[in-house]
């Protein structure tokens, strides 16, 4: 490495403890010759965490509108063409079964077909044209269609299982096993964050998603990269206080873990593990207050808490409220990504049987709080800085599904965009005429995940982290994946 | 060879060109759009810059003459340069860099430009072989070594056939001018070998030969895709209408031609085709298509081309090439009006009609009449190519027969398929040559007190120190010997031994995973024993808790968890006895190879059911192949074959892993871009596990046992035979009854024809009574209701016996494992997609060291054979990675670092080891001592670099500190001092390295020093309660605890938060659901192998460890012992809970502090102190 580098060696210092995970001498080498260079740190290479604060925040490889993410996660998968795929042709074979041309293709992905209904069938909702764009949306997302003008529309996404773990892993880690690190745990690994005093990535639930905790897995990244539930009801973080009658000790408690602390470190100057540990302790502290005060919403106006329906009588759909307001806080404060899982029951948006009570249960209660936080965003000043993301792990089909359901459909579905330098009120790619595969331009979900980053200011190609001797990258070393270019203004 | 002629590569800023970097690479690569080098010779270089897949390149070794060829690829000019860096690198200083190239593409964003200095790009290349080599060949040598004469056995008119050579042997080597007869030959070097005889060639067209030769003989040519001889294109024609047969008796060229009837249509992708087209190609890449083609009377003849998998649009006349009058409308590009009715050869551009594309397919088509002959079809670079194209000399697109003969490995034999990799060279990656023992550094050393290595004799073998600067050391241990060898080249010495205090904390956690108790810590300083240590090592390596501290190590490295994962992520009732199986596998010190032969092929190993605890075992361990998670639902959606291959790849990754601290997952979809696995090997690895045969319900019982219970099984089956006939017999006037009168009701006809005794009946009958014959089977209900209250009672009592008689069947004890069942063929799947298999492999060790099929020889056990052959290679003592692996997942255990840093990577890419040497004597050690790794686990701690103190500078001064009565037993004079700036990074270990616990070792001590550790000694898992909140992360946990999920067990099922006071690797590890206390402290995901764990600090971590319920319950449980062991009095009562968590007496400023706290905190006060205690660092470091 010396003569590599023509340095001699340091004292050690805390840069030197940089994260080295498998990229060796030669990952160590590149970084740090291109830390000389003038925007060497674009270059393809673990980023340079700094063990001491690993959610510091870094760099993007390029300048770029959003600052942050907000993934509102439809798990259990919304039906496209009930809500913004619009299909008249699929009106017209209302009943009928799915043509030859449509039906004769062979997918790659698990068949849906053979667990479907021959038989199309339209939603009861009645659609209109929205907006200066014209954009359609049914009525069954009626606060939603105020905004298409902000919104971009992706309507040819497809994935690669029809299975809700499998599909979920890969929407949200990008590929179907569940063991890589979640887009959040990138993200705040690419860039960190701007609350030291909160967690990078936080996530909302009432019900996670198909796959559980492997969803916002940091996998093999550093734990700090990790999420960290963050509750709608009671305090907001798991542990953060001790229980009440020690509530009062908590400072004396913590000054006489420190001392000890100081006193133990003394005597061993150069571990700067221990440093990191009584910084740590610190910073849980002041965590303590910080997330209390994100979790106290009495400072919010009445009509904001009208607008995102937090006091509904609607139990369900008040707790979402609520989540899409801490969601807003959070990001207000500069948490990196935070994902809400929208699911309002185990099976979210899985209409097998009964699409309609699925699709309005869900639409209902979700609808009121979505466009809340698009509005609130907006008139904040965020939405500009805010990248805002809607998709689920899949579509459904337009064939039934045992009495009145739709089936899981990977083949085409559709997500939205809005925020962070989006071009609102456009739509990419679209379905077939019956709205079942993706036919014009279709996404993958590496190309939305490399899409996400882009608006993030990183190249998805550069974002590398090495394990097991290989670098791996939220859209796979295959490097197919393709910034959905035409999302942006 | 290469540091003389290599490529030299530096990388410059594109605004200034300023260089900022410059080295010796040997190898670039280059990826669709983008470059990554490779280390140099001396481990230094960068990580790979992968931008997409694509087939690396070699660019062959640079010379200053040859600099004016290379052109310029993008906007930046070239130019000559001498890099102002080169003087800084010594060798460097003596090359002379002459030309720079960019080859920056789609690295724009970066705005960093690579400049490469090469000699000669590969387009030079093959200009060079067209304008230079190939002329010369055709005018010089062909005539005597070609197709009409084979002069010494030797054909000069492919590739192939130089490789080949003839009677000396191969006519090259490519990139070895010394070894090429070739170049001997024309050189006129000696006489019986001077060629040409007559003439010697101009000196200009040898140094173009050699030039050639040293740059690898690349040999440009067509590619042919469908051949005159061959019957395989025929075979591989499987889709469409029409017929296709071989013509033998009109051919264009060659024995054969392919005849078509029309709508003649192969496959989108045929297997091996992936031409890329392109305006220049390069290796591998074409632009020109060839065919010959006739029509045998009348209407159109068609060539369709398949492009990335897909047909052409119906609509879109690109990609069809017609000839003759297009009767049936199709949407073609003409090549010809006339119906050629005689052998027609056309040539088409297909980028200037296509762009870039990828040919995958073809289909050769007519209309209707008679049929189309095709013949000849080929592909090429240029037009030139396919002028020069001889039949038969073309790359084969489609599979051909695999040589016959055996291949050599890798050093050898240049035929062997990782050569393309590296092309024939760097093949001498250190970890793929078996441990060699070295000589143990140091002279005179005392060997009265014998080292505990020197089993092997190596007092004996100690060879004299070279270096003045050894330090004096009573140390015979070989591992001090070694590392102080090390140490003494750059003037470090070790750091004194630790204090007492510190090195019983440090050997119980590294050990047994636990704290000593006050009294343990307290006997061993007073112990003056000079075999205290020795002896306080034995006593734990013989503690049942060593198998639980070392059992979690392994599990990490196999990924072990209780559940399935995914959607539902059942749990695993029986997985467990695989954790227990480990647990005593370590406490009896089996040996390793043993250990291995057991998890990979256990159920191999036995021919018959268990006879001894050990077989069962063997048994229980093939649960090593169950270990990946498992998605119950693929099958709902056909995504069964999706999953297998996933489970395979999975397999064989983790076995890579584990054992053989290899990367397989690069290889599922290509060849490894730097190491020497080819794509290949993933599948002849593969092919071992292709009969597992996944059990539920493997029985493990001994076999007595298994005799006993199938002779009572099959007695109680008599019985409840006999039961069920008399509760039948019960019924039997009843049914008669009712079926006499159904038939009664049915038509005379049908009532006619039942009277024919069964077996007589024709298939017209059967058919006719088929309906009728299920309406007259009387279901028992309803003979019981036909039945008078005596039968009733009869027959409910006949009943009852059997099911009573069933009740008394006993089940086997059984483990979730495997055994061998049919090998269904392994094929290579075409970029890992399992949708696209190919050629089928056998099973097969790494091509690099052997590219034959293993040797697979079915055992005594019925099986296969096949696991078996690849557990006895992995436990080979000749095995290059096994014992390194191992011994240095123990070091890296011991000493916070393994000997190469990243212990799952030993490939090109993983770090070198730091002590070569070192590893492979203890590799080697390992082997000799039987495998055991105890003894291994002994020989590093009892070592003085083990007992170094851990701090940088305050070791002596802690040390005199210490209250030990005791002195160090081994004594370092300190001629040189420890210096932190020599070695920052420790890697020579001149001190010892501080670990934090890990999540289990950190909640197994706060339990420990709480005093509610229970004693527990393995079986089913634990499940600890959890928040329902935190239960649904997971829908499928919901579906189970409302009793949803068909009795899946997808749900959590808590016990009594007491009973859960276990170790934690006792408790449930659900994969969707992990521990939240035990994953915040960096619990490794389950879904693959962790050689090593991260150790991070977050700030979660201090709020679960402050605030969580189990800390709030360890805090009060420790102030409850505390007020029990140290009565009333404070001061007693900090002494006592200092020396519990922390292993040592309160030092008087704490006495102090804690003093006041105590004083001021009221009731709480003990119980927050101790709370306190159990979060400072000193109780989570261990020193």
């Amino acid at each position: 490495m010396n003569t590599f580098l023509n340095s001699k060696p340091t004292q050690p210092s805390r840069r030197d403890f940089m994260l080295r995970c498998g990229g060796g001498a030669g990952a160590l080498a590149m970084s740090a010759l291109l830390a000389g260079s003038a925007r060497g740190q674009n270059f393809s290479q673990n980023r340079r965490i700094d063990l001491m604060n690993p959610l510091a925040p870094r760099q993007p490889h390029f300048a770029a509108k959003a600052k942050r993410v907000l993934w509102l996660f439809q798990y259990g998968a919304p039906p496209s063409m009930d809500l913004f795929d619009y299909k008249p042709e699929l009106h017209k074979l209302h009943g009928k079964p799915v043509p030859d041309s449509i039906k004769s293709i062979k997918d790659k992905v698990g068949g849906v077909f053979n667990s479907s209904k021959n038989e199309l069938a339209a939603g009861p909702w009645k659609w209109a044209q929205h907006g200066r764009c014209g954009a359609w949306v049914s009525d069954l997302m009626p606060h939603t269609a105020k905004h298409v003008d902000d919104l971009c529309f992706i309507k040819s996404l497809h994935c690669e299982s029809s299975n809700h773990a499998p599909a979920t892993y890969q929407m949200n880690t990008g590929v179907i096993l569940g063991d890589r690190p979640s887009v959040g745990s990138w993200l705040t690994y690419g860039l960190g964050s701007e609350n030291q005093n909160l967690p990078g990535f936080v996530v909302l639930f009432q019900v996670g998603g198909f796959g559980g905790t492997a969803n916002w897995s940091n996998a093999f990244l550093p734990a700090a990269f990790q999420a960290t539930k963050f509750r709608h009801e009671g305090e907001p973080v798991f542990n953060l206080k001790p229980p009440a009658e020690l509530a009062g000790t908590q400072r004396a408690t913590l000054d006489l873990i420190q001392s000890f602390n100081k006193t133990h470190r003394d005597a061993r100057p150069g571990l700067l593990d221990l440093d990191g540990r009584i910084a740590a302790y610190e910073l849980a502290y002041r965590m303590q207050s910080e997330a209390l005060d994100v979790g106290d919403l009495s400072g919010e106006s009445a009509a904001t808490l009208e607008l995102y329906g937090v006091n509904d009588p609607k139990r369900i759909k008040a707790q979402y409220g609520r989540q899409c307001l801490l969601a807003r806080r959070l990001l207000e404060r500069g948490v990196r990504v935070v994902q809400v899982y929208q699911g309002v029951d185990k099976y979210g948006w899985d209409g097998h049987d009964n699409n309609k009570e699925y699709a309005e249960r869900n639409a209902h209660q979700t609808d009121q709080a979505t466009a809340a936080l698009l509005t609130d965003l907006k008139r904040r000043g965020m939405l500009d800085d805010t990248l805002v993301v809607w998709a689920g792990e899949f579509g459904r089909t337009p064939m039934l599904q045992g009495g009145a359901g739709r089936n899981h459909n990977p083949y085409g579905f559709t997500g939205w965009l809005a925020g962070g330098g989006v071009r609102g009120g456009h739509s990419v790619g679209a379905t077939d005429a019956i709205g079942l595969r993706a036919e014009q331009d279709p996404k993958s979900v590496k190309d939305f995940h490399a899409t996400i980053l882009h608006a993030m200011g990183l190249a998805n190609d550069d974002l590398f982290f090495e394990h097991n001797g290989r670098p791996e990258r939220l859209t796979g070393v295959a490097g197919t994946a393709k910034v959905i270019r035409e999302a942006f203004a | 060879m290469w540091a003389n002629e290599g490529i030299y590569v530096w990388a410059a800023e594109a605004a200034t060109g300023k260089v900022l970097f410059l080295t010796a690479v040997e190898r670039i690569c280059s990826y669709n759009s983008g470059l990554f080098f490779l280390p140099d010779g001396k481990g230094l270089g960068f990580t790979p810059l992968i931008k997409s897949i694509s087939k690396p390149f070699v660019i062959g070794h640079g010379r200053a003459e040859q600099a004016g060829r290379v052109q310029s690829r993008r906007r930046l000019r070239l130019r000559l340069q001498t890099s102002p860096a080169a003087a800084e690198e010594p060798q460097a200083g003596r090359r002379h860099f002459l030309t720079v190239m960019t080859i920056a593409r789609s690295l724009q964003p970066l705005l960093f430009a690579l400049f490469v200095c090469l000699a000669g790009s590969l387009r030079a290349d093959s200009v060079r072989f067209q304008d230079q080599i190939k002329p010369l060949l055709d005018q010089k040598c062909i005539s005597c070594h070609g197709p009409d004469k084979q002069k010494g056995g030797l054909r000069l008119d492919s590739r192939a056939a130089v490789l080949k050579g003839g009677e000396h042997g191969p006519a090259l080597v490519p990139g070895d001018g010394q070894k090429s007869i070739l170049l001997q030959a024309v050189r006129h070097a000696t006489k019986d070998l001077a060629m040409p005889p007559k003439e010697k060639l101009p000196a200009k067209d040898v140094a173009a030969i050699e030039a050639w030769v040293r740059d690898g003989a690349p040999w440009p040519e067509p590619v042919a895709v469908l051949f005159e001889d061959e019957a395989e294109f025929l075979a591989a024609l499987t889709s469409g209408n029409g017929r296709a047969r071989l013509v033998l008796d009109d051919v264009f060229r060659g024995k054969a031609a392919l005849g078509v009837t029309p709508l003649q249509r192969e496959g989108v992708k045929i297997p091996g085709w992936n031409f890329e087209v392109r305006e220049r190609p390069t290796a591998g890449q074409v632009r020109f298509m060839r065919f010959a083609w006739k029509k045998r009377g009348g209407g159109s003849v068609m060539i369709e081309l398949a492009r990335s998998g897909a047909w052409p649009d119906a609509k879109d006349p690109k990609g069809r090439y017609v000839a003759g009058p297009n009767t049936t409308g199709w949407a073609a590009t003409s090549v010809g009006d006339a119906a050629p009715t005689t052998w027609t050869v056309v040539t088409v551009d297909l980028w200037k009609d296509l762009g870039n594309c990828t040919l995958t397919g073809l289909a050769p088509t007519c209309d209707k009449g008679e049929e189309a002959l095709f013949d000849s079809v080929i592909l090429g670079p240029d037009v030139a190519g396919l002028d020069a194209y001889a039949p038969g000399t073309g790359q084969r697109a489609l599979k051909v027969a695999s040589p016959t003969r055996a291949l050599g490995d890798a050093w050898t034999d240049p035929e062997n398929p990782v050569r393309k990799i590296w092309r024939g060279e760097r093949l001498d990656l250190w970890s793929l040559k078996a441990p060699v023992r070295p000589a143990v550094p140091g002279a005179g050393v005392p060997s009265a007190k014998s080292a505990p290595g020197s089993k092997g004799g190596i007092g004996s073998k100690v060879s004299p120190l070279k270096t003045e600067n050894w330090p004096l050391t009573t140390s015979s241990n070989p591992i001090d010997r070694f590392l102080l060898a090390k140490l003494a080249e750059r003037k470090l010495t070790f750091s004194p031994e630790a204090d007492p205090r510190t090195l019983i904390r440090r050997l119980y956690f590294d050990l047994v995973g636990l704290p000593p108790t006050p009294e343990e810590v307290q006997a061993f300083v007073r112990d003056a024993s000079p075999r205290a240590y020795e002896q306080l090592v034995d006593k734990l390596l013989g503690s049942p808790r060593y198998g639980e501290r070392w059992a979690r190590h392994w599990l990490d490295v196999v990924r072990y968890a209780d559940t399935n994962g995914h959607e539902r992520d059942e749990f695993r009732p029986e997985m467990w006895r695989y954790r227990d199986y480990v647990v005593r596998s370590l406490n009896a010190d089996k040996p390793y190879d043993r250990f291995i032969r057991e998890q990979v092929a256990g159920d191999e190993l036995l021919s018959s059911p268990p006879k001894t605890a050990t077989e069962a075992d063997a048994l229980i361990a093939t649960g090593f192949l169950r270990l990946g998670t498992y998605d119950s639902t693929a099958s709902i959606f056909q995504e069964d074959r999706k999953q297998r291959n996933d489970l395979m790849a999975d397999l064989v990754n983790t076995t890579g892993s584990a054992f053989l601290g290899l990367t397989f997952s690069c290889c599922n979809c290509h060849d490894h871009k730097y190491d020497p696995l080819t794509q290949a090997d993933h599948f002849r690895f593969r092919a071992f596990f292709a009969a597992v045969k996944s059990r539920d319900d493997l029985p493990i019982d001994l076999a007595p046992e298994q005799d006993a219970i199938k002779a009572h099984n099959a007695a109680v089956d008599k019985q409840v035979a006999e039961a069920t006939k008399a509760a039948d017999e019960a019924l039997s006037s009843a049914r008669q009854k009712l079926r006499d009168e159904r038939i009664a009701k049915l038509p005379a006809d049908i009532q006619e024809l039942l009277k024919t005794d069964e077996a007589k009946r024709d298939d017209a009958t059967k058919k006719k009574l088929a309906p009728h014959l299920e309406k007259l089977k009387v279901a028992d209900k309803d003979a019981v209701a036909a039945l008078d209250e005596a039968g009733k009672k009869l027959h409910a009592a006949a009943a009852a016996n059997v099911d009573t008689l069933k009740q008394q069947k006993r089940a086997f004890t059984v483990a979730m494992a495997a055994s061998d069942g049919n090998a269904e063929p392994t094929k290579l799947f075409y970029q890992g997609d399992f949708t696209e298999p190919r050629d089928e492999v056998q099973p097969g060790f790494l091509s690099v060291l052997d590219p034959n099929p293993a040797k697979v020889n079915p055992p005594p056990s019925g099986t296969t054979g096949r696991r078996l052959a690849l557990a006895e290679w992995i436990a080979s003592p000749a095995n290059p990675f096994t014992a390194r692996v191992l011994v240095n997942r123990l070091w890296q255990h011991h000493f916070g670092a393994g000997l190469f840093a990243n212990p799952n990577d030993l490939g090109y890419a993983g770090p070198k080891p730091t002590h070569p040497e070192l590893l492979d004597w203890l590799a080697t050690e390992f082997v000799a001592r039987g495998w055991s790794v105890k003894a291994m686990h002994r020989l590093m701690v009892t070592s003085a670099a083990y007992r170094q103190v851990s701090g940088y500078e305050s070791a002596r001064v802690r040390a005199s500190e210490s209250s030990a009565v005791r002195k160090p037993s081994l004594s370092h004079p300190h001629t040189l001092a420890p210096s932190p700036a020599a070695d920052p990074e420790n890697k020579l270990l001149w001190r010892q390295n501080p670990r934090r616990l890990d999540a289990e070792t950190m909640r197994d001590t706060l339990l420990a020093v709480s005093g509610k550790l229970r004693p527990h000694a393995g079986g089913k898992p634990l499940w600890p309660p959890l928040p329902d909140e935190i239960l649904k992360a997971q829908p499928g946990v919901l579906e189970g605890l409302e009793g949803k999920d068909s009795g899946r067990r997808q749900g959590w099922y808590a016990d009594k938060e007491d009973d859960c006071d276990v170790r934690s690797l006792y408790l449930i590890q659900k994969r969707c659901v992990p521990l939240p206390f035990l994953q915040v402290f960096d619990l490794p995901d389950t879904s693959f192998s962790c050689a090593r764990r991260d150790v991070t600090t977050v700030a979660p971590q201090a709020l679960n460890l402050l605030n969580s319920d189990f800390s709030q319950r360890a805090a009060k449980a420790l102030a409850a012992r505390v007020a029990t062991e140290a009565g009333d009095d404070t001061g007693k009562q900090i002494e006592r809970a200092v020396w519990l968590a922390l292993g040592r007496a309160p030092a008087a400023n704490e006495r102090q502090q804690a003093t006041a706290f105590l004083a001021k905190h009221g009731q709480t006060a003990l119980s927050e102190f101790c709370r306190a205690l159990l979060n400072v660092n000193e109780f989570m470091y261990v020193d």
